[in-house]
């Protein structure tokens, strides 16, 4: 078993996730068999072969001019977050005093 | 006559001639829906009064007439940006949000004439192949309601096959237009990666994802192509260069041709109903005057576990935005900042979308990356060989859509590896970044649809559309769900 208890709550904690332990059980199960499938991958032969992070069907990836230009307005995203105040988003206490 | 049953081109025409006005077509698709939308559950927002009443001053403008699209109205995706609407991707964690902006494809489509409809339902975050991931429950096929229309566009599948829309948006990055189209008998077109701005489509797998349209005809999805394209300045990976005419072509028939069949990937399997099915319509382009090849792809059948670490590795990083700070819903239970997110996220997200965050965490974590990540990446690359490869050979290649017609609801939800399996065909195309499309290509014996697609090289629209429209003339498929 690759996936046990002990590595899916480091990755819980690596993606800011918290299972129940009812979850754990049945996604750690889950997750063994896809990991068991996945690993069919190794049976490949991938000498000499590059790696490919995207198939852009371009020669150089466009990039625009580096200057300033208007975004969205402010206030119009800060409207939609669950707290902001005085033009920011607001979250729980992050810095003990 | 109905006109919510009617494709975009014939509406089109019927407009630019005076025929018919965009108000006329709006109140038979509001009609379609209010018939429809209780059992079969398409839509997760959908104005009524507002649809009206944007048909209605187009009507009474009469500038209708001089767009491509006349006034008619287009159904989006749930995980598409539409300026002052909600926008929930299928997940309780975007609860009360609303977009402020338009996608590209959106503005695009706007500045075309089109009326931007309601949003359709889909499995959470494009994740699954179903619907059923979708927070709101799932949508139902409007061949059978006790089958599963697909996913992750299962809803705008549903209701171009409903006639519920004359056309619909999806977003596709394994197959989450042509699987569902292939389930409900419609056209599903997935472009070549990088056609359409991704722009306000909210990011699954940014290596895969792309936009594209469902439709009732290949012309359809051709017309929709012609005003959806372009670069734009907002998506790095937006191809530049003019959008080339994609109905140009469309009647050039099969002769020509050639069409590529991958006999060493179809071992992997399917229904015997759909090998059938995708037999007797290779022998029947073959006899109407197309080349049939065979092509090897010996590296495809790697490809939904290559996709699986891939698709899951970008989207634990795209996902990681959803923290209760800047969208939809945060926990009340938020003390510290670390509870804060956390709860959030294990509030707002269902199961699916935890598994993937979670795979896509462990193959990018120290230890794991070389064996898995990097691994995936190399076996991507022999996928894109084997299609450069078969594409020397072919003008496109040909496959079945799905290796089943629709599957029950709750059948395969308990089993995520058994419908990622549902995907096997479709994948392959993402992972290369190239064009495909599903079309209809007959009836089971329990009367749900089978599809077969084409793929075509990278930017080669034009042919594949091409193919495409001369293969659905030679099946020409007239059922409909409904007697």
């Amino acid at each position: 078993m690759k996936i046990d208890a002990r590595t899916i709550t480091h990755l819980e904690k690596l993606a800011r996730i918290e299972l129940t332990a009812q979850e754990r059980e049945r996604l750690s199960e889950q997750l063994d068999r896809i990991v068991g499938y996945v690993e069919q991958l190794q049976e490949v032969d991938t000498t000499d072969v590059s790696p490919t992070s995207a198939v852009t069907h371009q020669a150089h990836t466009q990039l625009r001019a580096d200057e300033p230009r208007k975004g969205l307005e402010r206030d119009a995203i800060l409207s939609q977050a669950p707290d902001a105040k005085d033009g920011y988003f607001r979250v729980p206490k992050v810095i003990e005093r | 006559m109905r006109l919510n049953e009617c494709g975009l081109a014939k509406l089109v025409t019927m407009a630019k001639a005076g025929e018919i006005s965009p108000l006329d077509v709006a109140s038979h698709v509001v009609a379609a829906v209010e018939a429809r939308e209780r059992d079969l559950r398409v839509f997760l927002d959908f104005d009524k009064d507002e649809l009206l009443q944007t048909a209605r001053s187009l009507t009474d403008s009469g500038d209708y007439r001089r767009t491509p699209l006349c006034g008619m109205p287009v159904m989006i995706k749930d995980n598409i940006c539409v300026k002052d609407k909600p926008i929930s991707c299928g997940s309780r964690i975007l609860t009360g949000y609303k977009s402020p902006y338009d996608a590209t494809v959106v503005v695009n489509l706007r500045k075309n004439g089109a009326i931007i409809g309601g949003k359709t339902n889909l499995d959470e975050f494009a994740m699954g192949s179903s619907t059923e991931n979708s927070a709101f429950g799932p949508t139902r096929n409007p061949w059978s309601s006790e089958h599963a229309p697909g996913g992750s566009s299962g809803g705008s599948a549903a209701a171009v096959a409903a006639d519920m829309a004359i056309v619909s948006l999806g977003s596709d990055t394994g197959g989450s237009i042509r699987q569902p189209a292939s389930f409900c008998g419609v056209v599903g077109m997935k472009p070549t990666y990088g056609r359409v701005s991704r722009y306000g489509l909210v990011a699954f797998a940014s290596s895969l994802d792309q936009i594209g349209p469902v439709t009732k005809s290949v012309e359809d999805s051709a017309l929709m192509l012609n005003v959806m394209c372009g670069e734009d300045a907002n998506d790095a990976t937006s191809l530049p260069g003019a959008v080339p005419d994609f109905a140009a072509n469309l009647d050039n028939g099969l002769k020509g041709l050639t069409f590529g069949v991958p006999r060493d990937f179809l071992e992997v399997g399917m229904d015997e109903s759909v090998k059938d099915n995708f037999d007797k319509l290779v022998t029947n382009v073959q006899r109407e005057g197309a080349r049939v090849v065979d092509v090897s792809m010996p590296h495809a059948k790697y490809a939904v576990a290559c996709y699986y670490i891939i698709a899951n590795a970008e989207a634990s990083s795209n996902l990681a935005r959803f923290d209760g700070v800047k969208y939809g819903h945060r926990t009340q239970n938020d003390d510290d900042i670390y509870a804060m997110y956390v709860r959030t996220r294990d509030e707002g997200f269902g199961d699916e979308v935890k598994r993937r965050i979670l795979l896509g965490t462990y193959v990018l974590s120290a230890g794991y990356y070389d064996a898995y990540y990097l691994q995936a990446q190399k076996v991507r690359s022999l996928v894109v060989a084997d299609f450069a490869k078969a594409h020397e050979r072919c003008d496109m290649v040909m496959l079945p859509t799905a290796p089943s017609p629709a599957f029950k609801l709750g059948e395969k939800i308990e089993d995520p590896l058994l419908m990622y399996l549902s995907d096997v065909f479709t994948i392959p195309i993402n992972l290369a970044g190239l064009p495909g499309v599903s079309i209809p290509t007959g009836l089971s014996a329990d009367r749900l649809p089978f599809g077969v697609q084409f793929i075509g090289r990278p930017l080669d629209e034009s042919t594949l559309l091409q193919g495409a429209r001369a293969v659905e003339k030679l099946v020409d498929f007239r059922e409909k769900p409904f007697a």
